[in-house]
């Protein structure tokens, strides 16, 4: 397994894609705090420092499912999964050898994020405001929903031998997964009341709101059902951690273990039985 | 072992040096050297930064190769290769094989349809029918079956072999009337010489055996078994 991560990290090191993601890690970190210094002179808003730091999360499964496509599909596409495996590399540890590698890359990502958004956020925004461990535990929720995006795509990448299809599929379950979180948020933040006609006196000029019971307010029981499965979803819980509104930040990382084990599990035994030709 | 299965197994987007650095740390080779020696014993020595994927079909094939030889085999096997090849490429492929077998001292198995290009280098063949072995043969024994011959269509098969025995003609026997000649005559005159024995040869056949007939030959008789 060492040589073959040793292998992994070379490569890596001369990847084209690899190179890219960390340019795109470090602009999309400046212009985050560009736009937002600009919004700051123009309307005096204040600007957290420790929400940029968590805004990254939100788009980071589409760049995961992007990168790991590309990095691990051209091991199909030039035989080195082949090659590995006539040497006398065993298929667990080509498949949990790449998986280590590109969570390892995705965590790097955005720990490059960070360290720009601190180091020019904070001259200009100010210091972190909200407690320190809150904050540690919102990006440690992150790092682990990080690492289980990266057994969806290594088992996505592993399983389908063709590039192309690797990429197509990655990227739409990343936008899938988004999509589907962003119905469940909408549903879950719908209001209970819903104004339908405001009343003006004539008389006494007074404004008077008249409000109804709002027909898409979810029941409890679908309310329950969606804040799970919001949970569950990798993209879900990066909205949540991103607009610091989870309910149920403690069990997330549960969850994404559970992704990780499931997807780990089930590629493992897929990629043993996969006939490579 | 080395081994080239179907395609070579290198990453398009590193150069050469690139992609034997990786196969030596995967092989878990101690250190890196030998591969300048390597690169220049596959004649890849002046790719210098240019990317595997714009290789041509021979120098991945040659890149492949040295790649197989990372760890230093003594048993090297090719599967198809010369497939896709210009003639080129062919003769350089050939050129390589020839000289890891005669100064690396390795032994090569090779898998191919070329029969004629693996009767350039070749020194034991195996053919293969359906996945079973159905000969195995050297190079010399093949060469003599290849040989230029003459198939005589005779009634007294007894007289001939006697005159060709006294004559020291080679010859082989193949049924009661049938009699294969080794070597290249002149037709009228051996058969007026055998004319004049009173050796009357009811047919007469010229053959040259090219290794292609020799298989399909083979398959032939493997089929009829």
């Amino acid at each position: 397994m060492i040589k073959l991560l040793n292998v992994g990290f070379t490569r890596l090191r001369k990847n084209r894609v690899f190179w890219l993601l960390t340019i795109f890690s470090v602009l999309l970190a400046l212009f985050m705090i560009y736009t937002q210094y600009s919004d700051m002179k123009r309307y005096g808003e204040v600007i957290e420092v420790e929400q940029l730091m968590l805004n990254y999360s939100t788009m980071i499964g589409i760049v995961m499912a992007i990168f790991t496509s590309l990095f691990l599909g051209v091991e199909y596409s030039d035989g080195a999964i082949r090659n590995k495996i006539s040497i006398g590399h065993k298929r667990t540890n080509i498949y949990l050898s790449n998986l280590i590698i590109t969570a390892i890359t995705s965590l790097f990502s955005y720990i490059l994020f960070l360290i720009v958004i601190v180091s020019v956020g904070i001259p200009l925004f100010g210091v972190i405001t909200i407690p320190i461990s809150k904050l540690l535990m919102l990006i440690v929720c992150i790092f682990i929903t990080i690492i289980a995006y990266s057994s969806i795509f290594t088992f996505i990448a592993m399983i389908i031998s063709n590039k192309t299809i690797t990429a197509i599929v990655s990227i739409m379950f990343a936008f899938g997964l988004m999509i589907m979180a962003l119905i469940w948020l909408n549903i879950l933040q719908a209001p209970k009341f819903i104004e339908t006609a405001s009343i003006t006196n004539g008389d006494t000029g007074a404004v008077e709101i008249v409000k109804e019971p709002n027909p898409k307010y979810p029941s409890e029981t679908k309310k329950k059902v969606c804040q799970t499965l919001l949970d569950i979803n990798p993209a879900g819980q990066m909205f949540q951690v991103a607009g610091r509104s989870a309910p149920n930040i403690k069990i997330l990382p549960l969850y994404s273990l559970g992704i990780l084990v499931i997807f780990t599990g089930a590629g493992l035994v897929l990629f043993k039985k996969k006939e490579l030709k | 072992m080395g081994a080239i299965i179907e395609t070579p197994s290198i990453y398009g987007e590193m150069t050469a040096r690139d992609n034997l650095i990786e196969q030596y740390k995967l092989v878990g080779m101690p250190n890196l050297d030998g591969i300048d020696e390597l690169l220049k014993l596959v004649g890849l020595e002046n790719t210098g930064k240019k990317k595997a994927k714009n290789f041509s079909l021979g120098m991945k094939q040659r890149l492949g190769i040295a790649v197989s030889l990372a760890n230093h085999p003594e048993f090297l096997i090719l599967d198809e290769p010369i497939n896709g090849l210009d003639p080129q490429g062919i003769i350089e492929i050939r050129e390589l094989i020839l000289k890891l077998n005669r100064e690396k001292r390795i032994t090569i198995l090779i898998s191919s349809h070329y029969l004629d290009e693996l009767s350039k280098i070749a020194t034991h063949y195996g053919f293969l029918d359906h996945g079973t072995i159905i000969k195995e043969i050297s190079s010399e024994e093949l060469v003599k079956k290849m040989e230029h011959k003459v198939e005589l269509k005779v009634r007294n098969q007894k007289e001939f072999v006697l005159y060709f025995e006294k004559n020291k003609i080679s010859y082989e026997v193949i049924d009661n009337r049938t009699i294969n000649v080794y070597g290249k005559y002149n037709l009228s005159r051996f058969i007026n010489e055998l004319s004049k024995k009173n050796l009357i040869v009811d047919e007469i056949h010229e053959q040259e055996e090219s290794l292609e007939n020799y298989y399909m030959n083979l398959i032939g008789g493997a089929k009829n078994d």
